[in-house]
């Protein structure tokens, strides 16, 4: 019998509206919208026309989510449109200026794929969300979650503030998309498993903090994913009917194709988990070993000014930009179906060596990779669903339902992690960021210890809710990530002080309780024009803020 | 009703002990809270499982009112308290309607009287007196029960001294001696302490007054002394028993709990399925059950129209009832500004303090669309509550067991509850209810907020009705626990007697 087959793609981009458009800021939503977004929309609909069963786990993060639904980012997708458009109608005679004619056809290429965005984008309505709902509600993708910035849950040092994360995150989910969520994608797969937790010396030494999934277990996540070295870290043990029996056999232990139990509850729903399969993913998502390095691909990297097109083929991932030769689009159609051909076998080879008990193969993605950093990754999928259609090998299902037709059998504790560089926090916990937690777990602490008293002050509620609004915005793992990849440390920085600066100004009113706060209630509305994400917030915070300390 | 499963006990001396509970309440007799539910709960299951069982309670004024065929039992018989000679009769209810075998502690002066523990907001002065002449009296009339071995279910203070009279008044009779001896503790805050004085009128010696047997904290405590002399003791839930051990929650007996160690256990009480059950309940507007849940909405229409709020098929309905006490943490409720912002209608059932009757009212007058309140209770107002709410609130400071949750959730009603005791134990956070920790305004609020964020996922709260439905709240269940708690019981006291 052939395993599952869960493909999840996990989109997220930060809060990025009304801070900044070029080079960092809205331009990056109105990319990856255009890129990979608006593309996955049109691969839905091509899905659905071809009567393809190729169900999608499709992760939105609440914070994305909240900026593809606000009215700024219409507008800026408007005016995006309208620049790139206006771009093609220039670029003709600037590249006959400039005696590049071999690249007139590429601009051909692209006004009819942009034209083909814009059509989708105005037939639904400019509303992703409405569509991917849509889509949701045809079983054609199966929605899930995130903490609600994608806080990095390990490194936060109050429990308030992870389950603040993932409270907000879910019932986010629920306004955009009218119905909860019963997955999370656990923001950079990072896990922390019960125990002490001083991940610096200037950090609060707590001796005993519990782990990642009883905060998912409270926010009301069912089930979450880990890179496999996680699962390869930890004990098994084996589950029946939700309990657990006896240390598991040695055949039963760590495989990455079946989904696990988290820890062992003494009561209340487990968690489950997911394993990211190592071998089949590698294939997709490096540049150097994987498809998207194919020389016939569109180079990424490469930019022509003015206009911003990208008009030339990866040609080979060593030579310099100035060697990258003129893209073809049908070329690179090719490359893509040979990948996704290869990809089938893969997996179907993968299911031919299936131990007793594997169940699926699960890989995971940054959405952005399909379209955004590989442009032909969206025609990939296209081309992988219709040869898995064609030749079986794996049958493809969400995530969810696979949790549904095979229950997990074996419990796990699972090891430390992520799936960043090195498997562990490194690439958000080094020399050039322990700055930034430095100066954030202060803020936690104050924002916690003041919350309770503010809680009791309904005239309050304003600034409370707009403090928690920043306190999650400055949480974004993507601060700490942009700042160590180096590629828009400036920005990062920026944006990381900025909401701390918001946040102190706030909370001494918070801790205060002065009776007079007209002047903190006009900020914080100010603020709030700014970083208004998730319109209500209080009963969040309550419910985070109920930890037992024992 | 499904078939009660089979249940069996070790013998003692070749033979298969009777057991006999010991109650001041038992129902439909005597009835003031959940102990009578309990203790009878518990015979019914015990008697239908297949065990040679009896009750005893004393003969109270309102017990004569359900009694039309009591015989005596043999002539009556006389002990002494100290100088003062207490005669009693055993009477046996013949009645062939009654489900479970019980016998009376008839003893007129002491239980012929208008209340149970008092009149007019005051104990009986005599209480100690009353109560140990009822313990006593019981454990005299055990032969007359039967020849063959008894185990001994004392349950609650009222019935703490039967242990101590048995393994001192009795001790080295060989058909005394071999009676094992469980007691069980429904609600820990009530002890039964009364002065030094009580000693002799118990007709106790004073070297039984000492910090290891009865004494505390210079009274006289009566389940303190039958904790002392018990083989096992069980309370009403696995998590109450923790806090038992407690110096927060124990109430002072902290330490007799602790030393206790195995031998004292928490056994979470059981609901009366057939009277507790959407599927043939009468009193309920429809019926219903976890793979139709059609008529809970008309139920819930039902319980909008009877209280007077809008009909609302969206909108969640909050219910609290019984008790309007301070232990069930209203505090927490009626000063909640947050909690009664929800988009949600809150119905409040029950009497009690005058200031929380007070506070419901006021909220009422200023919410009328979105609050009701009922200080008339009755058994089926609390059916059509328990059928028609969308939510169940238990705030409770402190919950031994409670039952409400359980009825709740057999009714696909949500309960959103503190988490102790009982509470705790029987409330799957997240899956069948939701639990808050802290006993403050915002705690509620959350639990409160995650409830209503469940609530507005068709989906989802399908799901959670039919996962608390889907729970095993039977008293089955608990009559089995019992049976492996009187065979620790059995094995205890063979090793003593050994």
């Amino acid at each position: 019998m052939s395993l599952r087959f869960v493909l999840t793609l996990h989109s997220h981009l930060p809060w990025v509206l009304h801070h900044g458009r070029w080079p960092h800021g809205s331009d990056w939503i109105c990319e990856a919208a255009l890129d990979t977004y608006l593309p996955l929309v049109q691969l839905l609909e091509t899905m659905e026309r071809e009567g393809i069963a190729a169900p999608i786990t499709l992760g939105v993060t609440p914070v994305l989510a909240a900026q593809l639904s606000h009215p700024s980012f219409s507008e800026e997708l408007e005016a995006y449109f309208a620049h790139r458009l206006k771009t093609l109608d220039e670029a003709p005679e600037s590249l006959r200026e400039s005696g590049d004619h071999d690249l007139l056809p590429q601009v051909a290429f692209w006004r009819s794929h942009i034209e083909g965005l814009l059509a989708t984008w105005r037939a639904i309505d400019g509303n992703l969300i409405a569509a991917f709902r849509h889509h949701a509600e045809a079983g054609r993708i199966e929605l899930i979650s995130s903490a609600a910035t994608h806080g990095f849950l390990p490194l936060l040092a109050r429990d308030e503030s992870i389950r603040l994360q993932l409270l907000a995150g879910r019932a986010e989910h629920l306004r955009q998309f009218g119905e909860l969520p019963h997955g999370c994608w656990v923001p950079e797969c990072a896990y922390r498993p019960r125990g002490p937790w001083q991940p610096l010396p200037a950090a609060p030494y707590q001796h005993d903090r519990v782990g990642i999934e009883d905060h998912l277990r409270y926010a009301g996540f069912r089930w979450f994913f880990v890179d496999a070295h996680l699962a390869e870290a930890g004990e098994a043990f084996e589950v029946y009917e939700g309990k657990v029996r006896r240390r598991a056999t040695p055949s039963m232990r760590r495989s990455p194709y079946r989904a696990y139990q988290v820890g062992t509850p003494p009561n209340g729903r487990p968690v489950h988990v997911l394993v990211r399969d190592p071998q089949t993913t590698t294939q997709v998502w490096s540049r150097h070993g994987g498809y998207p390095g194919d020389g016939r691909y569109l180079e990424f990297h490469k930019i022509r000014y003015p206009g911003g097109l990208k008009l030339w083929s990866v040609t080979d991932t060593s030579a310099d930009l100035g060697d990258k030769q003129p893209y073809d689009p049908v070329a690179a159609s090719e490359a893509a179906l040979r990948h996704a051909e290869h990809f089938r076998t893969l997996l179907q080879a993968v299911s031919a060596a299936a131990l007793r008990g594997d169940t699926a193969i699960v890989a995971p993605f940054d959405t952005e990779l399909f379209g955004h950093w590989w442009f032909e990754g969206i025609d990939f999928l296209h081309d992988l669903y219709q040869e898995i259609a064609a030749h079986g090998g794996v049958r493809p299902v969400s995530a969810g339902r696979l949790l549904r037709e095979a229950p997990p059998t074996t419990a796990l504790h699972l090891g430390e992690g992520s799936w960043g560089a090195n498997g562990d926090f490194s690439k958000w916990l080094n020399p050039e960021t322990e700055w930034t937690w430095e100066r954030l777990w202060p803020l936690e602490d104050r924002f916690w210890q003041a919350a309770p008293g503010a809680l009791a002050r309904p005239d309050l509620t304003p600034i409370l809710e707009q403090a928690a609004r920043e306190l999650l915005l400055l949480q974004s793992s993507d601060w700490q990530f942009i700042i160590s990849t180096g590629a828009a440390g400036d920005y990062a920085t920026k944006r990381f002080v900025e909401h701390c600066e918001a946040l102190e100004s706030l909370l001494p009113t918070l801790e205060q309780l002065p009776w007079n706060i007209d002047g903190a209630l006009a900020h914080a509305a100010a603020l709030r024009r700014i970083d208004g994400p998730f319109p209500e917030l209080l009963g969040a915070i309550a419910a985070a803020s109920d930890v037992t300390t024992s | 009703m499904s078939e009660p499963r089979s249940l069996a006990l070790p013998t003692i001396g070749g033979e298969t002990p009777t057991v006999v509970h010991l109650s001041a309440e038992y129902f439909p007799y005597a009835r003031t809270g959940g102990l009578a539910e309990a203790a009878w709960g518990l015979h019914r299951f015990q008697d239908r499982g297949g065990l040679q069982t009896m009750a005893i309670t004393p003969l109270y004024r309102t017990a004569r009112q359900h009694l039309r065929h009591l015989e005596p039992v043999g002539d009556p018989y006389t002990l002494y308290f100290g100088d003062r000679a207490e005669t009693f009769r055993l009477m046996r209810d013949l009645d062939p309607a009654s489900e479970t075998p019980t016998c009376f502690i008839e003893h007129e002066g002491f239980f012929d009287r208008a209340g149970i523990y008092g009149e007019g907001g005051r104990d009986y002065p005599d209480n100690h007196r009353r109560f140990a002449a009822f313990a006593a009296a019981a454990v005299a009339a055990l032969p007359r029960i039967t020849s063959g071995p008894v185990l001994l279910h004392a349950h609650d203070w009222h019935a703490a001294l039967a242990p101590v009279y048995l393994r001192t008044w009795w001790r080295g009779d060989p058909f005394f001696d071999r009676i094992p001896v469980v007691m069980s503790v429904h609600n820990g805050g009530y002890q039964g302490h009364f002065g030094p004085e009580a000693m002799p009128e118990l007709g106790l010696p004073w070297n039984l007054y000492t910090p290891d047997r009865l004494e505390w904290y210079g009274k006289t405590n009566f389940l303190k002394g039958g904790l002392m002399y018990t083989d096992v003791a069980t309370t009403v839930s696995p998590s109450h028993a923790v806090e038992l051990r407690t110096p927060a929650g124990g109430f002072g007996l902290q330490e007799v709990y602790q030393w206790m160690g195995e031998r004292f256990t928490g056994v979470l009480n059981g609901i009366d399925l057939e009277v507790w059950n959407p599927v043939h309940d009468r009193h309920i507007a429809a019926n219903y059950s976890r793979g139709d849940l059609l008529g809970k909405a008309a139920c819930k229409a039902d319980l909008q129209r009877r209280f007077g709020l809008p009909d609302d098929a969206n909108t969640p309905v909050v219910a609290l009832a019984g008790r309007m006490v301070t232990q069930k943490g209203l505090d927490l409720v009626i000063r909640n500004h947050a909690l009664f912002q929800m988009p949600a209608q809150f119905v409040f059932l029950g009497s009690g303090e005058q200031k929380f009757e007070d506070a419901f009212a006021q909220l009422r007058a200023a919410m009328p669309n979105r609050i009701a309140t009922e200080t008339t209770f009755s058994d089926a107002l609390e059916h059509v509550l328990m059928a028609g709410a969308d939510l169940f609130l238990m705030p409770s400071q402190y919950e031994p067991c409670g039952l409400t949750q359980m009825r709740a959730q057999h009714y696909g009603t949500i309960p959103v509850a503190r988490r102790v005791g009982g509470l705790a134990d029987t409330i799957d956070d997240g899956a069948t209810g939701f639990l808050f920790d802290a006993f403050d305004d915002r705690a509620l609020l959350g639990g409160m907020w995650r409830a209503m964020t469940e609530h507005r996922s068709r989906q989802a709260w399908l799901e959670m009705q039919e996962a608390a439905m889907l729970r095993d709240f039977g008293w089955d269940r608990v009559a089995e626990r019992y049976s492996e708690l009187y065979t620790q019981a059995i094995v205890h006291r063979a090793g003593r007697a050994g």
